[in-house]
């Protein structure tokens, strides 16, 4: 039984107001939720209802207010990458985390942070993750490529190899940084929000519209992919050019999201799947309520991130594995039922 | 409609297919037959442009791969001979998808897509995940969706159906062979089908290419190029031929 459209969609915008008016107002801190809401309106019309002393308005607009925009802008470029990775390799468990590419990516921002962003500026950060993206997602898709399709098999190997490799990278080059710089990177690479800058904001906010215009365009051409590459091919869709494209803006995308909150893993595997089993496999809806569905996720599991273990809190990364890693053993077993692996 | 001129394909440094010269009219089913490894497959790819090939294909008289890819979508359909899709589409979203390559509107799609449902006797399990059907079933939605695709076309268009009937039962096997007919009778198409069983071929073609090794061994009517001997001489088996008493149709 699918779930319609004007059914999912009023639902899913409720919760994620819901879920960013909870995200402002509960944390080591908690305010009243009507005052969270009348102090965004202050800073949007200038006006003054909100009866929050100064420091809880510091609170809320400079703590958790780009933490929790960035929440929903990363879950969202997750959860649409993730959907399109799938349908590109027209497998359920094609996940930038688990096949490789967001490991890839740290690494690449990883060098920038250590290396380059002192003396190239912050922007070195998300292109360096992007070209290792890149780099990444080209070699593990070469690699799965098999004369029957993508082999799962392969795909899953060279997400273990390729975490592997990254692990050792950053391992290696965590060795060599100096202490300061070893505490950030140790909490960014299990992915948090607390460094949410304006600048970051507006690049994750740029990244996901054009994300999502480019792969609602080609939804239908996903969906005819789904039937394989020479049926797709047959039915006038140009898929070399479209794979190409699809690889480049998911490689932007998971470049975006790992340089601006570490790496968050398994939102781009549970989300598309819970989408697809609510309102079916067809790209049209499923990209937009991936996007919706991802943030909220990363809203929830970023609440329970500073919630869980208040005053202090879990890198949201944690959480989303917690919550990932058995889903993720789940589709493994389906897919050894189905004779898949 | 359909030509191929000197047509060779070579991979891994091996001739995988050689004709000399091959046609197909509108309206006319040819049946390509040969043993397995014969390139009856290969044959389907160098047509359909997914294996590169040296020699001239020409498609309405213009080379195959001038024509624009949409233009040849709604032109030229290929059914394959298996598929398997990981995500659960209903029957009636994989025939949807047929009119990726077409511009009609949501109320036409909706009733084009019914009505090739219908035609191919699919209507029934239209809402059943494709994933659950089974292997006759998925090629019928199939090859729904192949016509849907090709609903469009301006001028007759080519169907090729690889090994059609190879999952189906006995009475799909012939309503599928009789709508492939029909369609080249009343609607001008231009079908190739590879058919493995003889009878078929020469209940229903009305031309029959035997391949063999990669080469195109003889073109002509079914009951011409099936003899015993080529048979014997192709298949490693001598058949015995009977005459039907209802028809004229020859069983071996």
């Amino acid at each position: 039984m699918r779930w319609p459209l004007h059914f999912t969609l009023p639902i899913l915008l409720a919760l994620l107001a819901a879920g960013a008016l909870l995200s402002l107002v509960q944390g080591a801190i908690s305010l009243p939720a009507s005052d969270g809401l009348l102090s965004i309106f202050d800073a949007l019309f200038g006006t003054q209802h909100s009866q929050l002393a100064d420091y809880q308005q510091v609170v809320v607009m400079e703590l958790r207010l780009p933490r929790m925009l960035m929440a929903i802008l990363v879950g969202a470029i997750l959860a649409q990458c993730g959907a399109v990775m799938q349908g590109l390799f027209r497998n359920p468990l094609a996940d930038p985390g688990i096949i490789g590419v967001s490991s890839g990516a740290a690494v690449g921002a990883i060098i920038a942070i250590v290396w380059l962003a002192d003396t190239l500026g912050d922007w070195s950060i998300p292109v360096s993750a992007f070209a290792a993206g890149l780099a990444t997602t080209l070699l593990v898709y070469g690699l799965a490529q098999s004369k029957n399709g993508t082999s799962v098999l392969i795909l899953l190997l060279a997400g273990v190899a390729i975490s592997a490799f990254a692990g050792s990278a950053i391992g290696f080059i965590s060795y060599f940084t100096d202490d300061q710089k070893l505490r950030a990177l140790s909490l960014w690479q299990m992915g948090t929000f607390t460094g949410a800058s304006e600048t970051n904001l507006y690049f994750a906010l740029a990244t996901l519209v054009i994300l999502a215009c480019c792969f609602q365009r080609q939804a239908s051409a996903l969906n005819a992919l789904l039937l394989g590459e020479s049926e797709a091919r047959h039915l006038g869709i140009a898929v070399e050019k479209l794979k190409l494209q699809l690889i480049i803006l998911t490689a932007v995308g998971v470049g975006v999201a790992v340089s601006s909150a570490g790496i968050i893993g398994f939102v781009g595997l549970i989300v598309p799947h819970f989408v697809r089993l609510t309102t079916g496999p067809n790209h049209r809806t499923l990209l937009p309520l991936s996007a919706l569905c991802g943030a909220l996720l990363m809203l929830v599991a970023d609440l329970l991130a500073r919630l869980l273990v208040q005053p202090a809190e879990l890198p949201v990364g944690l959480v989303t594995a917690l919550l990932g890693a058995p889903f993720f053993l789940i589709l493994l077993i389906q897919q050894r039922k189905h004779g898949s692996i | 409609m359909l030509k191929l001129e000197q047509v060779i394909c070579c991979s891994g440094g091996k001739t995988r297919l050689q004709v000399e010269q091959l046609s197909a009219t509108a309206g006319q089913l040819t049946g390509i037959v040969g043993p397995n490894g014969a390139g009856k497959t290969t044959l389907f790819k160098v047509v359909s442009g997914e294996l590169r090939s040296q020699g001239r294909i020409l498609f309405h008289q213009q080379p195959l791969s001038d024509w624009p890819a949409l233009q040849r979508a709604r032109h030229l359909g290929v059914l394959p001979q298996a598929s398997q899709i990981s995500f659960s589409f209903t029957a009636e979203e994989v025939v949807s998808l047929g009119l990726t390559p077409l511009s009609l509107s949501k109320r036409q799609a909706c009733l084009q897509v019914q009505s090739f449902m219908q035609k191919t006797d699919c209507l029934h399990f239209a809402d059943q995940p494709f994933p659950s059907l089974s292997g006759g079933e998925r090629q019928r939605v199939q090859l729904a969706r192949v016509l849907l695709q090709l609903s469009q076309a301006e001028k007759a268009p080519l169907l090729l159906l690889d090994e059609p009937t190879s999952a189906q039962d006995l009475g799909q096997q012939h309503n599928i062979l009789e709508l492939a007919h029909s369609l080249c009778k009343e609607q001008q198409f231009a079908i190739l089908a590879i058919l493995h069983d003889l009878n078929q071929v020469i209940r229903y073609c009305n031309q029959c290419v035997l391949l063999s090794q990669g080469k195109l061994i003889s073109t002509g009517l079914p009951a011409e190029v099936l003899s015993e001997d080529s048979i014997e001489q192709y298949w490693q088996y001598r058949p015995t031929r009977l005459q039907s008493d209802q028809s004229a149709a020859v069983f071996i």
